[in-house]
């Protein structure tokens, strides 16, 4: 108890206090340590399986004495390898059962595989050529008999390429370029070799080959510019299976085990994803993604693509879109992580904005700067240290970086889902048998009590249209509807009785019509009441102001009983009243 | 100076018995210091990584030392704060070759300089600088700069330069914790 008390207070000023950079160590940053490569060609391993992880990097350039191999052992560089051709992926895996476990390094250039072994080349794969077109084929068929010029042939060959429906081979494209002096020679040297298509690799991937142990030996799963993906035997360097992409697959992802069950995912450059399974030569799943796609990465079962849109899209692997979320800044590449001694796990995601986020599903884990964009991050065990974040640079820096022991990372942003109150619930009252009866009673007699209703409903609007009509043949509403006579009537008993007064408010309420030859009159019971004024007689009605007119009525009756008295407002010359107003009187106070 | 040791212990008068907490990242060569500090006879040869800790009993200048011999390792790392409650000195090992780790030392020795058992304990430090004579290694002074060293307050501290395996150094090393410990 007391120690773990310990533990919190230590830790929780530390989160609170800053928000960047507090979870990671910065352990590394050479600016300049030349290793230009992006996420698929790093690679940590324990190459010299002495239990401390070296980090392999491959690097393009454009200067082919720069294309090279490098190894890391912490900060220093113990060991470099030239290339012969750009590389376009590295991977570490194991070839063979050899006791102590050595990794071998996988570098994929053109359409060869080169493997190296406790740092020195071992083994080069080349992928088999594949016939060209026929097309093309008959082309340099002709070139050999001599009977098609050059410019005719360039020309053939250059509408191919751009019709887009077939790849040329290399050597076609060599001689696309040329002109036509150059073109001729090249043709007399190569008019009898038989054109072949080389198989550029773009992606790799591994996949264990019948055991899940970590150590197992691998296959090696290749995509290439032909629109194929290879799996490799690594101990014979043989084709185990080939697959067809719909698009030129350039991010792979594979898990399982070959000889059981595995799945891979491509993601292709027409932006789509597809998802093989064992057995099948085509995809079983396509999704569209709508934009050009910069990583996979696997999140449990599901996928997790970041693209060019600044969107990271979450798919299970049946195709179902699960969420989408956005970033500040443009995508440059993303890596996978997994923390076994924390239980975490998700993915890295480096922007345009020098920034590297790092997130669980949709929460944002950690998140800092950098001092350039990184264009590729690895993630693992380096040296002896197991939460390693191995980045480099857009410049060709490697930074280094080493997660805090006592770093958390646990989810910082508000909760974005649901609000609170949508996951409460309702306290719903329990079924009567009242309102059991009811819906049965409802549901049986339903036309019936429709039937019922609609009737009485009928009733009812004819009874108040027939007293509408009488108040409007009576006039005993208290507004005028005669639009020559636009008068309102508002009346008011004052006074507890037996004298009360009756004050008549009279208003007109046309815009510019005054109301002339008025008068106003009462109905009441003689027995009850006596009126002071029984007629008085109205001026000129100006409009827009109200006219009070007043008279005292007494009560004459003892009894306490009281009777509606109706003012009637007429016109001199005409039988019916213009309005009506009654006024219902209150029970007389006994005089005293 | 021998026979004044003897005559302070017959007159019982100070403490003679100490705990040590031997602590560093994995593979700064904690047990390779405390097994050269060790008789002869009772060396071991291979010294393989060790899990949870080690304890051992080792008499140096007339005085009981109990080193508790930590694991490096991150996982085991956690232990170290149960016993800063009963350590009266702290060796805090470092692999002055390990270059990449620095940053990681550094951060651990201020876990342990800031936890609240140590703090206000006025307890000497010894900073070894192990692995002196490995290739690449780095030496105490260019130590002090790489770990904020020069930092530390309301501690006697020193750091020396060692190489667990031949043993250069240590004695110097803990002559100069004994002479901290005696002033107690």
């Amino acid at each position: 108890m007391d120690k773990q008390s310990i533990a919190e207070e230590k830790k929780s000023p530390k989160s609170q206090a800053i928000v960047y950079d507090s979870d990671w160590l910065n352990a590394y940053y050479d600016p300049v340590a030349g290793t230009n490569s992006h996420s698929g060609s790093i690679e940590l391993a324990d190459i010299q399986a002495d239990g401390d992880n070296k980090l392999v990097t491959a690097n393009y350039s454009n200067v082919k004495s720069e294309l090279k191999l490098k190894v890391f052992k912490g900060a220093s560089l113990i060991k470099e390898n030239n290339l012969v051709d750009v590389p376009t992926a590295i991977i570490s895996f194991y070839m063979d059962n050899l006791n102590p476990r050595v990794p071998a390094i996988g570098v994929a250039s053109g359409s060869c595989i080169f493997a190296y072994k406790n740092l020195k080349p071992s083994f080069q794969f080349t992928l088999p050529q594949v016939d060209v077109s026929g097309v093309e084929k008959d082309i340099w068929a002709k070139a050999k008999e001599g009977t098609v010029d050059v410019s005719t042939m360039q020309e053939t060959l250059e509408d191919i390429r751009r019709d887009g429906q077939i790849t040329l081979s290399n050597r076609s494209l060599l001689l696309l370029g040329l002109n036509n002096e150059e073109a001729r020679r090249f043709i007399d040297v190569f008019k009898n070799v038989e054109p072949k298509k080389q198989v550029n690799i773009t992606c790799l991937a591994k996949i264990n080959k019948n055991s899940s142990d970590e150590d197992a030996i691998n296959c090696l799963v290749v995509g290439t510019e032909l629109k194929n993906i290879y799996i490799i035997d690594t101990e014979a360097f043989t084709i185990l299976a080939t697959m067809e992409c719909p698009h030129v697959p350039v991010f792979l992802n594979a898990a399982g085990l070959f000889d059981v069950e595995y799945r891979i995912i491509a993601a292709c450059r027409d932006g789509c994803l597809y998802t093989f399974k064992r057995g099948f030569k085509a995809p079983k799943v396509s999704i569209p993604l709508g934009s050009q796609i910069v990583g996979i990465e696997k999140s449990g079962k599901n996928v997790i693509v970041a693209c060019m849109d600044r969107f990271v899209n979450c798919f299970t692997t049946k195709g179902k879109k699960i969420w989408k979320l956005e970033m500040p800044a443009d995508i440059i590449t993303t890596s996978s992580f997994e923390i076994k001694s924390k239980g975490i796990q998700g993915y890295i995601v480096s922007l345009t904005n020098n920034e590297v986020h790092i997130y669980n599903e949709k929460n944002v884990l950690s998140k800092f700067k950098t001092q350039d964009a990184v264009v590729g991050i690895k993630f693992g065990k380096f040296g002896r240290e197991d939460s390693n974040l191995v980045m480099t640079t857009r410049n060709g820096g490697l930074i280094i970086k080493i997660l805090k022991r006592t770093a958390e990372l646990s989810v910082k942003d508000a909760h974005r889902g649901p609000p609170e109150a949508q996951l409460k619930k309702l306290d719903v009252p329990k079924k009567t048998k009242l309102y059991v009866d009811q819906t049965t009673r409802e549901r049986e007699n339903g036309t019936l009590m429709h039937q019922t209703f609609q009737k009485d409903l009928y009733k009812f609007r004819i009874k108040a249209a027939k007293e509408f009509l009488r108040s409007l043949q009576t006039s005993s509403t208290p507004i005028s509807t005669n639009p020559n006579e636009p008068l309102k009537i508002n009346a008011q008993i004052q006074g507890i009785g037996p004298t009360f007064k009756l004050i008549v408010k009279v208003h007109n309420i046309s815009n510019n019509q005054p109301c002339l030859n008025l008068f106003m009159t009462f109905i009441y019971d003689e027995k009850l009441y006596r009126i002071s004024k029984s007629f008085i007689e109205l001026p000129i009605l100006v409009p827009g102001i109200e006219y009070p007119f007043s008279t005292f009525v007494h009560a004459v009756s003892n009894q306490l009983i009281s009777d509606n008295i109706k003012v009637l407002l007429c016109k001199k010359n005409a039988n019916v009243p213009i309005i009506t107003a009654i006024i219902s009187m209150p029970i007389s106070e006994a005089e005293i | 100076m021998g026979l004044l040791d003897k005559l302070e212990s017959f007159l019982g008068g100070k403490k003679k018995d100490f705990n040590i907490l031997v602590i560093g990242l994995d593979n700064s060569g904690k047990s390779t210091v405390v097994n050269n500090l060790k008789p002869n006879d009772d060396r071991a040869i291979n010294i393989n990584p060790t899990v949870g800790f080690n304890s051992e009993k080792v008499n140096f200048r007339n005085l009981n030392l109990s080193l508790f011999d930590m694991s490096g390792q991150s996982r085991y790392r956690n232990l170290w704060e149960h016993y800063y409650r009963e350590a009266d000195a702290i060796v805090f090992v470092i692999d002055s070759s390990d270059r990449m780790r620095f940053v990681v030392s550094n951060e651990e020795l201020n876990d342990v300089l800031n936890h609240r058992e140590i703090k206000d304990k006025k307890i000497p430090l010894l900073i070894l600088a192990n692995k002196k004579d490995a290739k690449g290694a780095l030496n105490e002074s260019g130590l002090r700069n790489e770990l904020e060293i020069n930092g530390i307050r309301g501690k006697q501290y020193e750091i020396f330069a060692t190489d667990g395996l031949s043993g250069q150094g240590v004695n110097d090393a803990f002559e100069w914790l004994a002479n901290e410990l005696k002033k107690e």
